[in-house]
């Protein structure tokens, strides 16, 4: 088996909230230092299956394959699991009572137990690496733009040296601007082959950073392909219904 | 003034016991009130059930009638089973005044838990924090400073309540002020003298949460008042 | 209690009970409805008042709530005929007490709802020509007493618990009640229980309703469905 360069696998993952069938058995695969993009309508499910795959929410049925080892099996250590799946969300969900660094470093000494220079010296360079400016280190959260608040949140998933990083709509809680300083670090992680799994509206980002693109639409991947393919070429309906809605509101968005 | 020291020895040994019953009262309280907070939000069906049933009999009558209830039933109850059983008048307050904001305390310590946002916990969650771990550092840390305002209203509170005491015949502030007061006809002043030493007190406990609340004070958790 | 004990009928109980019941209604509305008379200009006064009256509404408010409502009572029913000449009987002594402690509470309910009510609406009045004391009477009020209902209610609840402080100075009210019966038949559990009762039935539809109120009218930290005791 070839499972080692592939870091994540799902297949026919099913969930339903009450009758409501959110996930209808999506299944892909994302390789070791791949990013990849899952674009589709709001509200369809994506941050759901996010979710599903650190277990913020239990995935009816399914396999989710994390380094060989399927996950949803019983006697998982999911904890030991999650520790090792970074996760950044689109309100940042920063810890309110703790400085940026603070931030950093709680993961880092309560989950991974190392001490207090340890967590310190690796919270800075995780901090160094999504461009925090030094002077932000020590405010809270309170204090910091959104931008540099959602870097501080990628920071502190890389901090735990994650083998995936999820990504849960990272800047649509941000203005253009604000959002781009945090695109722009991610476009860095994506050079320096961090796997990521992208859910995003950005189709700039997911035009030249992406590996893959997937369409998530009415429950499963509807269509999937190159950057290119999908974005500017896409075989079905649905999907370019979507990008031409996407269009047109960035068209209004824009200036 | 002649009854100078009469007024200040009974005034002083009062104020103990006042101040003993507020003490008493709030850390019980404390104590008991995270029991049953914890009960009612992560306890099964009967536990929630008892937390609530508590917390909203002792919030729906007079702290006065539960007083009355420790104070004069109490006593006879235990004595049903331990017939030279008396009970002391103060401890029976104490502990009635300790059941009653135990009640209130539940609920400031649910409420601050409940404030605390969701996404918070997903990405403790996220982390591989374990619940207790969340709880130690991401949800408590936050909570506790959270409930500082309340807390302070209820020492306040206590301080103020602790003088129904005097009704069970309790030695506190009040009841040694009234003993004073018949003894000297002294009225108007020693009542007016009562009142200013629970006020100085009461902004006593003001003034020092406020410094504590200045001290733990963090931008985007809690907000300093002026 | 070495007091024989006899038995009471139920009927003649009930009977007490609920004259008693009758009292503590009586003394609560009358104290609620003082606190309202002075704690509604005590809040403007601090909130549109001149330095001076806004820090003399501080001082009352800070004051009175600093003060056990029993030392309120006996400095009006002892202190004050001593000290002025003139006395209340019980029953006023105790309304005045209770409303003026209550007007202190009641005042900082107004303030918050009169403060909820955005600086838009009264620019918008100013600017139609309304008069200062216009914008309050026609703008602010409606608005600020509407959203201090759950709160307003919630302090109703409480001058209905504490007019059992009032059996301190005499007043025959519930607890009172109750409290004989004790003595006569030495069965406190019986007799405070169906006391306790008697306040769940009036106190619990209330606060359950200024929850529902708080959801419906109520301004995010004037504690509409809060638990706060202030």
């Amino acid at each position: 088996m070839s499972g080692s360069d592939r870091v994540l696998v799902v297949r026919n993952l099913t969930k339903k909230f009450g009758e409501k069938p959110v996930l209808r058995g999506v299944s892909f695969d994302v390789e070791r230092g791949e990013t990849k993009v899952i674009i589709g309508p709001s509200g369809a499910g994506k941050s759901t299956l996010l979710r599903c795959i650190n277990r913020l929410i239990e995935p009816d049925s399914g396999e989710i394959i994390f380094n060989g080892e399927n996950i949803l099996e019983r006697g998982v250590d999911i904890r030991k699991v999650r520790a090792r799946i970074g996760f950044v969300f689109q309100h940042f969900n920063l810890f309110k009572h703790l400085t940026a660094l603070e931030n950093v470093k709680i993961g880092l000494k309560v989950v991974k137990g190392l001490s207090d220079e340890e967590a310190e010296e690796k919270a800075y360079k995780a901090l160094k690496m999504v461009h925090l400016e030094e002077d932000a280190f020590h405010k809270y959260p309170a204090q910091l733009s959104g931008g540099q608040q959602q870097r501080v949140a990628i920071a502190r998933a890389l901090a735990m040296e994650p083998e995936i990083v999820l990504f849960d709509e990272p800047t649509s809680a941000l203005d253009p601007q604000l959002a781009g300083e945090v695109l722009d670090v991610m476009r860095e992680l994506a050079k320096k082959k961090v796997t990521m799994l992208v859910v995003t509206h950005e189709i700039g980002f997911a035009l030249n950073a992406a590996d893959e693109v997937l369409f998530f639409y009415d429950g499963v991947i509807w269509e999937r392909g190159t950057p290119k393919d999908i974005l500017y070429n896409p075989k079905r309906d649905e999907t370019r219904e979507f990008l031409k809605r996407i269009a047109d509101l960035s068209v209004f968005g824009g200036e | 003034m002649e009854y100078g020291s009469l007024i200040a020895s009974h005034l002083l040994s009062g104020l103990r016991v006042t101040l003993e019953l507020t003490v008493v009262g709030f850390l019980g309280g404390f104590a008991l009130g995270l029991i049953l907070a914890i009960a009612r939000t992560y306890g099964g069906r009967p536990a929630r059930w008892l937390s609530t049933a508590y917390i909203e009999l002792i919030r729906g009558t007079p702290m006065l009638l539960q007083l009355y209830i420790i104070g004069f039933g109490l006593p006879l109850l235990i004595r049903h089973y331990f017939p030279n059983f008396v009970m002391n008048p103060t401890v029976a307050a104490a502990l009635g005044i300790m059941l009653n904001s135990a009640a209130y305390q539940a609920e400031y310590i649910r409420g601050a838990f409940n404030s605390i946002d969701y996404g918070q916990i997903e990405a403790a969650v996220s982390l591989g924090m374990s619940k207790w771990q969340i709880i130690r550092h991401v949800t408590f840390p936050q909570a506790f400073r959270i409930m500082l305002p309340s807390w302070t209203n209820e020492m306040v509170y206590l301080l103020k309540y602790s003088s129904l005491a005097m009704l069970l015949a309790v030695p506190e502030l009040m009841y040694q002020a009234s003993v004073v007061a018949s003894e000297t006809f002294l009225y108007a002043q020693i009542y007016l003298l009562v009142a200013v030493i629970y006020l100085v007190f009461a902004t006593l406990i003001i003034q020092a949460m406020r410094v504590v609340e200045m001290k733990l004070h963090i931008p985007g958790v809690t907000t300093i008042k002026r | 209690m070495a007091v024989t004990a006899t038995t009471v009928p139920l009927d003649v109980a009930l009977r007490m009970l609920l004259n008693g019941t009758k009292m503590t209604i009586t003394l609560s509305l009358l104290s609620i409805g003082l606190g309202f008379l002075i704690g509604l200009p005590v809040a403007l006064m601090e909130t549109y008042g001149n330095k001076a009256l806004k820090y003399a509404a501080m001082v009352y408010e800070g004051t009175i709530r600093g003060i056990p409502l029993l030392a309120i009572y006996f400095i009006i029913f002892f202190s004050m005929p001593i000290l002025i000449g003139f006395g209340l009987s019980p029953f006023w002594a105790a309304v005045v007490g209770l409303g003026i402690r209550s007007s202190a509470y009641q005042s900082q309910i107004f303030r918050s709802g009169i403060q909820a009510v955005d600086e838009g609406q009264i620019e918008a009045g100013l600017s139609l020509g309304m008069s200062k004391l216009q914008v309050i009477r026609h703008i602010v009020l409606p608005q600020a007493l509407r959203f201090s209902i759950p709160a307003w209610m919630n302090e109703y609840v409480i001058v209905l618990k504490d007019t059992s402080i009032a059996l301190a100075i005499g007043i025959v009210e519930l607890t009172r009640e109750a409290t004989y019966l004790v003595s006569v038949t030495a069965e406190p559990f019986r007799y405070y229980g169906l006391a306790a009762l008697f306040y769940l039935v009036m106190v619990l539809p209330l606060t359950y309703l200024a929850n529902y109120m708080g959801r419906k009218y109520g301004i995010k930290g004037t504690g509409g469905a809060s638990n706060v005791r202030l």
